[in-house]
Order: structure tokens, then C-alpha cells, then sequence
């Protein structure tokens, strides 16, 4: 939009007014001089008919018509005219022209200056029926070319003439100019009677003034006066616009820039434009109050700043905890790749950045699958870090017993001891025997499980409830067995689903959980999964969800006779041979022994028979090396290595560790066998440890191959 | 680890042992009698709380039983199943004089 500027506008404005004053003082001032002039012609006018008839004298005019001229002698006493007529005699006329010439003229210079259009003496006589009119021809007043006319008076004439002779005319008669138009041109006619002695009016001076030159007059002073209005309204205009440009334009113009864009420029950092503006008006008083409200604004802005950069920074921090919680929460599918008894399946969607509740699966050795749900109450970061310290201390607990309700209630204890924000836990337990699908659960305040039976539907598993975790101390929870034949599938969920709403603020419910899962009983866990997931979202729309959306499916296929004679699996160890690192080397082998089932008293054997190996490595098999070159080194750096491989076989009912290093070649089973039937005093100390591990493990075998000295012990862990 | 206790009055000495006799804790065993059974007519070793035991250990046994052999005698007590094996194993059961 084009801009129109307030100068232009104000501008404009003045010369709207301008115009009106300009034509009204001119109408004004053309009505006042005209009657001005008008008055001063009528003056001028009179003045000169009283002189002229002063001198004229009505007494020698009186003579002069009726004693003096024949003719007018003639008309005196003869008959009426018959007709006007101009014929004066020459005397007659030059008795007149003597008159004029006399008295007339010298009036005219005394009093008048200017050009008179018309002068003429009227005189009646014949008792008002007729009259002697007397001019110049040429229309002045000089008198030297006198025309006469003898004519009968008009009736207009004879008005005048009455009025004259019966009034007192000084008083009564209006001494206003007669205006009328003689040949095309404005005239006034002023009319003056002539006295004798005995004051009787005798003739009558008439004198017509032309009003077009006053008019022109007038128009020229009108033209003068409007040409100086003109120009002193024009300066005044241009005075007036740059003080209004001085004062009132250039400070808004200097706000208008200052506040546009002010909010880009205070927040790149500029400082607040000082502005120049001492008008000392209202417009000063508006900058000031600008230039406050721009500090304001700079401090609202860096307030608005500094708190789009706190909510920022919390919302870096909620995605940071979001990513973390999910982090913790295993995620990886499939989850056990290499384990065929099993599949699972697992998801979960927080309603807010961070949720509450969480899900996790561990195996804790070989056999035995740990499966958690919970729901912490509450959302957000207080629930998510109750989520996490609830879930790593199952985790720890479930590493050192296998009973689901001696670690819930060790968990409910240990939360209670330190649980200031009164919040607790639902949690779901179970921990299986992968080999003999025993399941052991505790459900502490949790949703049932759905479990579906091979060929059957799924349904929902009313197990026994127990407390929920955190609330109150020293709570028994109870456990209950439930043996999974292979093919049973195990869903465990959250509050979140059978109460996910839509927008009419109805709730999914358990049966349709079920329902869904029935769509397809025989899919995977993240088929199920999936199924439920669609369930409920073409179920809710668009509704938000205020509650976080967890579950898990379990599938347990078992294991084949074949499958359990293929199971096999190494572990490795690498140490320095010394015999310091033999507790080391202990630790690892009980460890491990116990994760494959290991019977205490098989692992202790074994642990004897490891240990006579290694000690054996430990002080002979890098003796030579050790003083000259200060100890053999690998590849990877490990100094005078002792490779340990333990190997768990048929279906871990049998252990096979072999020992490995590089140094000097020897086979300690080359040594013979102590007599043990000697007595003590006639033994040899050697070769004590071979024996005996000769005798607790059911092999023993040595073999040298690619510069390393091998033996391997077995040993059935039945 | 390897608890030694040992006491010794007129020529009759008891060694109690607690933990595991290892390749370890054997050279402890072994200088803890080392001047001991100088004197020592009737000695008793009490296994009692004994868990574990190689061939080293095995070894301080058969010197300490050589030396008793010749001024003496020595009894083994209070052996555990698992160190029991063991002397089983290794023949010690014919060697030492176990109750």
C-alpha cells in the first residue's frame, strides 16, 4: 500500500483553507471597496454639484432663461412647444457657454480631478412641462462644445423634479449615486438642484460617474491583494511545512525507523538507538517513553531468551533421559539369535518423554531366562529413574537367587528403606528353566498375564496377586510354578494397554487384548505384537495417550533330544603363566562351570585338576625363556600366555578344558605314575599334580601342535 | 586362604587348618611347621573347616608325615568329603592315618 505522508495530507489541508480564506477575504474585501469607492465617488460627485451650482448661482440662471434668451423668452410667452428642439439662437447659446464657462468649469478644477462621463444642467421651466438641457458634447465638463435641447420633461424627470421642488431636499432626499446603464456601461448619476436667491430650485446639476472604472478599480486592488495573500500564505505554507517537518515529521519518521524491526535488532545484541528528538512536546515525551519501552523490551527479550533456552535445555535433558531409558530397556530383536528354545518379543511407547514403565529379559545362565514387567507410578523423570533403579536392582538380585518372590521381596525392602517420593511399583516376575519350561512367577500388583496353551486360544491367566513393591515393608509375596509345555505363548503388558482411551474416553479392555492376540494365535512374539498394536490404535485414533504402552511376548518352543546333544559352547581365558593368576583363572572355570548346571562337587575336581596344570605351566614352561629374554610375548602383548579354553558339550553334560602356551615342548604324561601304594618315606615328591589329575578327570591328553603345548581334561557333569 | 592354628605341649602338637590348602597357601603351611615338629612325639592335624586341596598341599602333608614317621606318630582328623576324595584319589587314604 502506497503510503500517503502526513505532511502531504497536512499540507493539502492548509491549502483547502487557504483557498476558502482567500476566496471569502476577496469576496469581503470586493464588497467593502466597493462601497467604499462607490461612497467616495458619491461624495466626490456631490461635492462637485454643490460647488458647481454654488457658482452657478440660481439667480443669474434664472435671469438667464427667462429675462435674457429670446427664445426662452419665446417659449415663456408664446404657446407650448410644438416639438423639442435644439435650435437655440447663437446668442442664446453663447450667453449659455458664457455661463458654463464661468461657473461650471471652475468648480471642476477646484474639486474634481478625474473624468467625468457626463455632466448636464437641467433646467424646467413652462411651469414643469418642459426643460432646457445643457451639456457638452464631448461628455466633459470643460464646456466647449455646448449642446441645448429644449424638450418636454419626462415623467421620470417630472418625479424628480417635483421631489426637488416640494422637499426639503437636504433632509429627505437619499443621496445615492442612480445607477444605470448608459451605451453598455455601468453609470451612476448624481442629481443637485440649483437655488435662486429665495432658495426656489431653479435647474438641476446632474453628473454621471462611470462605475466600470471603479469596478475596474476594484478588480485591480483585488488582483494586488490576492497576489499579496498569495504569496503570504505560500511562505507561511513552506514555513509552516518545514517547522512541521522539523518538529513533528522527522521525530516520527526517526520512531518509525526505530521501531521497525527493534525486535530483530535488541535481539542480534544491537543497543537501543538514543533518539534525537527534543521538541519538547508530546512527541518528545513519546520517544522517551519509546526509548523505555525498547530497555523493557531488551529485557523481556533476553528474559524471553534465557527461558526458551532453560526450556530448551529441559528438553535436551527429557530427550537425553527418554534415550537413556530406552537404552536400558533391551531392545535388540532378535534377542537371543542363537537360541532356538525361545523367542521374544518387546516394545514400549512412553505417553510423555519419559515413562514409567519398563520390561526386560535376561538370561542368567544358560538355562534360565529371567522375564520382568513393571509400571512405576507416576510419569515422566522421577517414575523413569524409580524405573531404573527398580530394574538394575532385579537384575542384581536375580543374579543371586532364582526365586521370584525372595527377589521381590528383597526389592520391595530395599526400595522401602530408601523410598522418600512415596512412589512404588507393579511388577510382573518369572523366572524359567529353559530345559524344563518351569516357570516361576510372582505377580506383585501387575496385570494377569494372557497365556495361550499350544493349539488353544489365548486367555487371560488369573494368577496369584501379591502386594505391589515400595508401599509397605517386610511384605511375603507369593510364588507360584506353572510348567510350560514347548509351543505355549507367554503376553505380559502394562495398565496402558487394556486402558488406552479413545475420544470418547472409552477404555481398549482386557477382552479385546485377548481378542486380538486370537486374530493370529500362531504368530511370533512381534507378529502379536504387531496385531495388538494395530488393535489398539485403530481403537484410540488420534487420542492422546496419557499412559505408557508396554508389552511383551514369550514364546517357548523347548528343546529337541537332538538340540540337546548339539548344544555346545567355548568360553576362552588368556593369562600370564604365574601362579598368582591361578585364582583368576579359578574364578573363571567355577563361573562358568556353574552356568552350564555344573554339579559343586564336579567343579571343585575340575578346579584341583586346573590347578596342577597350571601351576605346572606356571613354573616350567617358559623357565629357559624367562632368564634370557625376559619373558615370551604374544600378539596381542600378554607375556608367557596360558590360553585357556573351556568347552561345554553334550547338552552341558560334559566339560572339556584344554591349557595352551608356547613354551618349551613337554608332555607331563610322559612322567610315570607315582606309586601311591608306597609309604610316605620311600614317595617322590613330582609328579604328584599329573596323578592327581589323572585321577579326578575322566581324560587327560596332551598333544604339541603349531609351537603349543596342549592338554585337555574332560570331564562329565553329571 | 589359608587359616594355620598350632599348639604344642610336651611333645603332643595340634594343627588345625581352615580354607584351601593350594598351591598358594601350601609354602605358608609349609614354613608354619618348619621347626615345629621339633620335639614332637604325637601329632594331630585337624581338617575341620578344610575345603580344598592340591597336589602341593598334598605334598607338605607327605614331608610332614615323613618326618613323623621317624619321631612319632600323626593322625589326620575332622577330613571333609571333598578333601577325602582326594587323598582317596591320590592314595594319601593308605599313607595317612585318618580318623
Amino acid at each position: 500500500m502506497k503510503k500517503k505522508s502526513i505532511i502531504r495530507k497536512s499540507v493539502w489541508g492548509l491549502i483547502r483553507v487557504a483557498v476558502f480564506i482567500l476566496a471569502g477575504v476577496s469576496i469581503v474585501s470586493a464588497l467593502t471597496l466597493y462601497s467604499a469607492l462607490v461612497a467616495r465617488y458619491r461624495e466626490m460627485a456631490y461635492s462637485y454639484l454643490f460647488m458647481a451650482t454654488e457658482e452657478v448661482g440660481g439667480d443669474y440662471l434664472y435671469d438667464l432663461v427667462y429675462h435674457r434668451s429670446p427664445i426662452l423668452e419665446a417659449i415663456n410667452n408664446s404657446t407650448p412647444l410644438q416639438q423639442d428642439t435644439e435650435n437655440l439662437t447663437d446668442e442664446e447659446k453663447k450667453l449659455f457657454e458664457q455661463w458654463w464657462k464661468t461657473n461650471i468649469f471652475l468648480a471642476e478644477t477646484i474639486v474634481f480631478n478625474e473624468s467625468l462621463d457626463h455632466f448636464q444642467i437641467f433646467i424646467p421651466v413652462k411651469n414643469n412641462k418642459q426643460a432646457i438641457v445643457v451639456w457638452d458634447e464631448r461628455r466633459d465638463i470643460y464646456g466647449e462644445n455646448l449642446a441645448f435641447t429644449v424638450r418636454s420633461i419626462l415623467p421620470e424627470e417630472l418625479e424628480v423634479v417635483e421631489r426637488f421642488q416640494n422637499t426639503d431636499w437636504e433632509t429627505t432626499f437619499d443621496k445615492d449615486l442612480a445607477v444605470r446603464t448608459v451605451d453598455g456601461k455601468l453609470t451612476g448619476t448624481a442629481i443637485y438642484p440649483v437655488y435662486d436667491s429665495e432658495g426656489a430650485p431653479i435647474a438641476f446639476a446632474e453628473l454621471d460617474v462611470s462605475l466600470s472604472d471603479i469596478i475596474h478599480t476594484i478588480l485591480q486592488t483585488m488582483g494586488f491583494i490576492g497576489l499579496v495573500l498569495a504569496v503570504i500564505i505560500v511562505i507561511s505554507l513552506s514555513l509552516y511545512y518545514k517547522s512541521i517537518r522539523k518538529r513533528i515529521i522527522r521525530p516520527i519518521l526517526m520512531l518509525d525507523e526505530a521501531a521497525s524491526g527493534i525486535v530483530d535488532k535488541l535481539k542480534s545484541g544491537d543497543s537501543v538507538q538514543k533518539l534525537d528528538i527534543h521538541t519538547g512536546d508530546e512527541l518528545e515525551s513519546l520517544a522517551s517513553s519509546f526509548e523505555k519501552m525498547s530497555g523493557n523490551l531488551r529485557g523481556y527479550i533476553d528474559e524471553n531468551a534465557a527461558f526458551v533456552a532453560e526450556q530448551e535445555h529441559i528438553r535436551f535433558d527429557l530427550e537425553m533421559a527418554a534415550s537413556i531409558q530406552k537404552d536400558m530397556l533391551p531392545k535388540e530383536f532378535p534377542a537371543f539369535p542363537d537360541r532356538t528354545e525361545f523367542d521374544i518379543y518387546a516394545s514400549m511407547t512412553p505417553a510423555k518423554n519419559v515413562g514409567g514403565d519398563f520390561y526386560n529379559y535376561f538370561l542368567i545362565n544358560h538355562s534360565t531366562l529371567v522375564l520382568v514387567i513393571a509400571d512405576v507410578s507416576g510419569k515422566g523423570i522421577p517414575a523413569s529413574l524409580f524405573m531404573m533403579r527398580s530394574m538394575l536392582m532385579i537384575e542384581s538380585l536375580a543374579s543371586q537367587t532364582s526365586s521370584p518372590s525372595t527377589i521381590l521381596g528383597s526389592l520391595n525392602n530395599l526400595i522401602c528403606d530408601k523410598n522418600e517420593s512415596d512412589m512404588f511399583v507393579t511388577v510382573w516376575l518369572g523366572i524359567l528353566n529353559l530345559e524344563t519350561g518351569l516357570l516361576k512367577a510372582t505377580n506383585a500388583g501387575h496385570e494377569f498375564p494372557i497365556i495361550r496353551k499350544p493349539g488353544g486360544p489365548f486367555k487371560i491367566y488369573k494368577d496369584r496377586h501379591s502386594f505391589l513393591v515400595g508401599a509397605k515393608k517386610n511384605v511375603t509375596y507369593r510364588e507360584y510354578e506353572l510348567t510350560l509345555t514347548p509351543g505355549t505363548t507367554l503376553f505380559l503388558y502394562t495398565d496402558g494397554l487394556p486402558e488406552a482411551k479413545n475420544s470418547a474416553g472409552e477404555m481398549f479392555r482386557l477382552p479385546a487384548v485377548a481378542e486380538a492376540l486370537n486374530k493370529a494365535p500362531n504368530g511370533s512374539p512381534s507378529e502379536l505384537l504387531e496385531t495388538v498394536t494395530a488393535d489398539v490404535n485403530d481403537f484410540v485414533k488420534d487420542a492422546e495417550q496419557f499412559d505408557d504402552l508396554t508389552m511383551l511376548a514369550f514364546q517357548y518352543n523347548g528343546i529337541t533330544e537332538e538340540e540337546r546333544k548339539s548344544v555346545e559352547y567355548v568360553k576362552d581365558l588368556t593369562v600370564e603363566a604365574a601362579t598368582e593368576n591361578f585364582p583368576a583363572v579359578a574364578a573363571f572355570l567355577t563361573q562358568e562351570l556353574q552356568t552350564a548346571g555344573c554339579p559343586e562337587k564336579t567343579s571343585k575336581q575340575i578346579r584341583i585338576a586346573a590347578e596342577e596344570l597350571f601351576v605346572n605351566i606356571a613354573l616350567y614352561a617358559y623357565e629357559n625363556l624367562e632368564t634370557s629374554e625376559g619373558g615370551y610375548r604374544d600378539k596381542n602383548g600378554v607375556r608367557n600366555p596360558v590360553y585357556i579354553k573351556l568347552r561345554i558339550t553334550d547338552a552341558r553334560s560334559k566339560a572339556a578344558i584344554t591349557f595352551m602356551d608356547k613354551g618349551i615342548p613337554f608332555d607331563p604324561l610322559a612322567t610315570k605314575d607315582p606309586n601311591v601304594t608306597l609309604k610316605a618315606k620311600d614317595r617322590k615328591i613330582g609328579g604328584l599334580g599329573i596323578y592327581l589329575t589323572k585321577k579326578l578327570m575322566d581324560t587327560v591328553r596332551y598333544r604339541y601342535k603349531d609351537g603349543k603345548n596342549m592338554l585337555t581334561i574332560t570331564k562329565s557333569l553329571k | 586362604m589359608l587359616d594355620i592354628a598350632k599348639h604344642s605341649e610336651n611333645g603332643i602338637a595340634r594343627i588345625s587348618l581352615t580354607g584351601e590348602l593350594d598351591t598358594l597357601s601350601a609354602n605358608d603351611f609349609s614354613r608354619a611347621v618348619e621347626g615345629f615338629l621339633d620335639g614332637v612325639t604325637h601329632l594331630t592335624i585337624d581338617m575341620n573347616g578344610l575345603v580344598y586341596i592340591t597336589s602341593a598341599g598334598l605334598r607338605v602333608l607327605l614331608s610332614i608325615e615323613k618326618t613323623m614317621e621317624q619321631q612319632g606318630e600323626m593322625k589326620v582328623i575332622n577330613v571333609c568329603e571333598d578333601v577325602m576324595d582326594v587323598f582317596e584319589v591320590s592314595g594319601f587314604t593308605e599313607v595317612l592315618n585318618i580318623e
